[in-house]
């Protein structure tokens, strides 16, 4: 059976190829720092979790089975460094990271349809890098990597409670902002 | 906010950041690429310091196998008094046993006037010449002087002595018989001290006894009227049976040991089909721009010849001669000029050793800033030559009878060792292609930056003899390069292989 294109970069990379090492980084960076500011709450935290990143799968790449994604692969590895360098870091798991003192009953959530027509990359990404690191570990691994909450609180070693109330707050927060993007735009 | 909704913002979020990029900083990959080669570097120490660990530990093993196997292929030094110990009068212990000569019931000499004249002059003991004392007895005398003879047992010597005395009072006699016996016996250990003395020296490792006087009958050409009789002495003797005793311990190394050399000499021829392995490492940054090739499967013949050193070990040498060969997967490589011994010119790196491509093939003078194209469609070729030598234990061995007439034998033995790597050739066809369009192909003779190293293997073998000389064996074996292969460059390269080894082997040992 032929070998694919990625399949013959891998191959070429566990030969020490540095081409090949090179053409992987560049082929996966650019989606993968989109990863990373979603972990990070600066740039450079952000470029330093991308290095660090590239640095755990180029040395596990001999445990890639080819049995899935490529690309899902190196993103998990990603997120798996996000989580390991917040749990290394200082926990920061004050309740809130804004304010929701204008949450109010009349509060009307945002349509899927009006995000999308009217929020940019960036934006959205400034915003959910401003949540508090506690509320965008939780909404990161809850929304963009699809854990479920007792898998998130095995990971974050917290309380299936804590992981919903971070989730809901964060939320909360968001909408809240998109709102006011939203509000400002028209 | 209902689930729903929840769930409707969430899709939202994730279609808006759905397949977007962020370009990183240049500094980026330079970052990783920093720290990838700051591990390897790492990793490469750690491996260079692990690697020297082990060769000491297995030069070491090495020293004392070779000290204990050569103390043991010493013959343990006894006093060769101590050889043979005369617990009594009665009792002699021999290592070794001698053919016993009886005399035959022939005439020596009675139609030989000129013997007789020379016996007539000879001077007889004529104590013994009246006693007759019978050529049996001196034959059974000689038994068992020769036996302490070879054992350079100096208390014996006197038996000796006596014996041509005896011989010369036979000789006196016309006529011999055979089985006579009696008290005669007794003299044979009456002698004087100069006989004593001078047959000590004379029948040390020889049967041949001879006498102050020329004339005198030599006790070879009595021999060779006698003829062999069996060990055991009979009573007709009178003399005392000796008796065979293990007194040593060492005595049956002794025998083993003495199993000649050429006995313990076998000779091998072998293939083995090698799968090779490239391990690269990078020492400089520009290292990981080449070295990419992988070593194809190879092929192994090679004759070696095999010491016995004792039961168990072996030690075995020999040559091999590899062939295999390398490709880097049909990647189309850029040179760009370079100054090659003070010229431009273009060179071509590999794991395996750099190669300059010959100026004189291409359409212009190379000038700097130049580029072609290179791609390896037919793989290289790769021979070398290999020492190894290698120490063998047997692990397992049985012996049967195969239809119950060939003798057969099945063995299990490891083997371990080192050996030594010379490169012999290395060359190929490669297709070039200019800037200009025009593409070529090019033979790579010349590599350089070659060297010879060496590394350590061990294997497994499994042997079936049949016959009583002749072996047929598989040996899978693993080898392990420990110094790289080329130098003078940025990177190291070491060589791995598995091979199975099939081939013959005749021992000059019969089973």
């Amino acid at each position: 059976m032929p070998l694919t294109e990625e399949q013959k970069l891998i191959k070429a990379c566990l030969n020490g190829d540095g081409t090949a090492f090179e053409e992987i980084y560049h082929q996966f960076a650019a989606r993968m720092l989109a990863v990373c500011y979603r972990y990070s709450h600066h740039k450079d935290d952000a470029k330093d979790l991308l290095q660090e990143g590239f640095i755990k799968v180029f040395e596990q790449l001999s445990k890639f089975r080819h049995e899935g994604s490529f690309e899902g692969w190196i993103r998990r590895i990603m997120v798996l460094t996000a989580l390991e360098k917040y749990r290394k870091g200082t926990r920061e798991r004050e309740s809130y990271g804004g304010s929701l003192d204008d949450l109010t009953d009349a509060f009307q959530p945002v349509s899927s349809d009006d995000i999308y027509s009217q929020m940019g990359f960036d934006e959205l990404i400034a915003m959910i890098r401003e949540l508090s690191p506690a509320y965008k570990m939780v909404f990161n691994l809850y929304v963009f990597e699809g854990m479920k909450h007792e898998e998130i609180a095995k990971t974050l070693s917290i309380s299936v409670g804590t992981s919903k109330s971070n989730l809901s707050d964060a939320r909360k927060i968001l909408q809240k902002r998109i709102r006011k993007v939203m509000y400002d735009h028209n | 906010m209902s689930e729903f909704d929840d769930e409707a913002f969430d899709e939202g979020l994730r279609r808006v950041v759905a397949g977007h990029g962020v370009d990183p900083p240049p500094s980026a990959w330079t970052g990783v690429r920093l720290a990838m080669l700051e591990r390897q570097l790492t990793t490469y120490k750690s491996t260079t310091i692990w690697l020297k660990g082990t060769v000491g530990v297995l030069s070491a093993l090495l020293g004392v196998v070779g000290y204990l196997l050569y103390q043991s292929s010493i013959p343990p030094i006894q006093n060769p008094e101590n050889q043979v110990a005369q617990a009594s009068p009665d009792t002699v212990y021999l290592t070794r046993t001698e053919t016993v000569y009886r005399d035959r019931p022939v005439v020596v000499y009675l139609e030989r006037p000129e013997v007789k004249n020379k016996y007539s002059n000879t001077e007889l003991n004529p104590t013994l010449s009246d006693q007759h004392s019978t050529s049996n007895t001196w034959q059974a005398e000689s038994k068992a002087e020769s036996s302490n003879t070879v054992v350079q047992n100096g208390t014996d010597v006197q038996n000796k002595a006596e014996s041509s005395k005896n011989l010369k009072s036979n000789n006196s006699k016309p006529v011999m018989k055979a089985g006579t016996s009696g008290d005669n016996s007794r003299n044979l250990f009456d002698t004087d001290e100069s006989n004593r003395k001078q047959s000590s020296v004379q029948n040390l490792g020889t049967e041949n006894t001879q006498l102050d006087d020329p004339g005198k009958i030599n006790a070879s050409s009595e021999l060779a009227l006698l003829k062999p009789i069996s060990t055991s002495f009979g009573r007709n003797f009178k003399m005392p049976k000796p008796r065979y005793r293990g007194l040593f311990a060492p005595v049956p190394d002794i025998t083993k040991l003495r199993t000649p050399l050429s006995e313990r000499i076998s000779l091998s021829a072998y293939v083995s089909p090698d799968w090779n392995k490239i391990d690269v490492r990078r020492e400089e940054p520009d290292a990981f721009t080449y070295g990419d090739e992988e070593l194809l499967i190879g092929v192994v013949a090679g004759l070696r010849a095999s010491v016995k050193l004792s039961k168990k070990w072996t030690v075995v040498g020999g040559v091999e001669f590899g062939g295999s060969s390398f490709d880097d997967g049909n990647r189309r490589v850029v040179l760009s000029t370079e100054t090659i011994n003070g010229e431009t010119g273009y060179q071509y790196r590999s794991a395996l050793g750099t190669v300059a491509i010959p100026s004189k093939l291409l359409s212009s003078v190379p000038r700097p800033s130049d580029a072609i194209g290179l791609e390896i469609h037919e793989p290289i070729l790769r021979y070398s030559l290999s020492l190894p030598l290698s120490f063998r234990y047997e692990l397992w061995q049985k012996h049967y009878l195969f239809l119950g007439q060939v003798p057969m034998n099945l063995q299990i033995y490891g083997i371990f060792g080192g050996y030594w790597q010379v490169p012999l050739r290395q060359e190929g066809k490669v297709q070039i292609y200019e800037s200009s369009g025009r593409e070529f192909t090019a033979e790579l003779r010349h590599f350089q930056n070659l060297r010879s190293s060496w590394g350590i293997q061990a294997g497994v073998g499994t042997e079936l003899g049949i016959g009583r000389h002749f072996n047929f064996f598989i040996e899978p074996t693993v080898s392990r390069g420990l110094t790289s292969v080329v130098e003078n460059m940025s990177l190291t390269t070491t060589l791995s292989n598995f091979g199975v080894k099939v081939g013959t082997r005749w021992s000059f040992e019969k089973r």
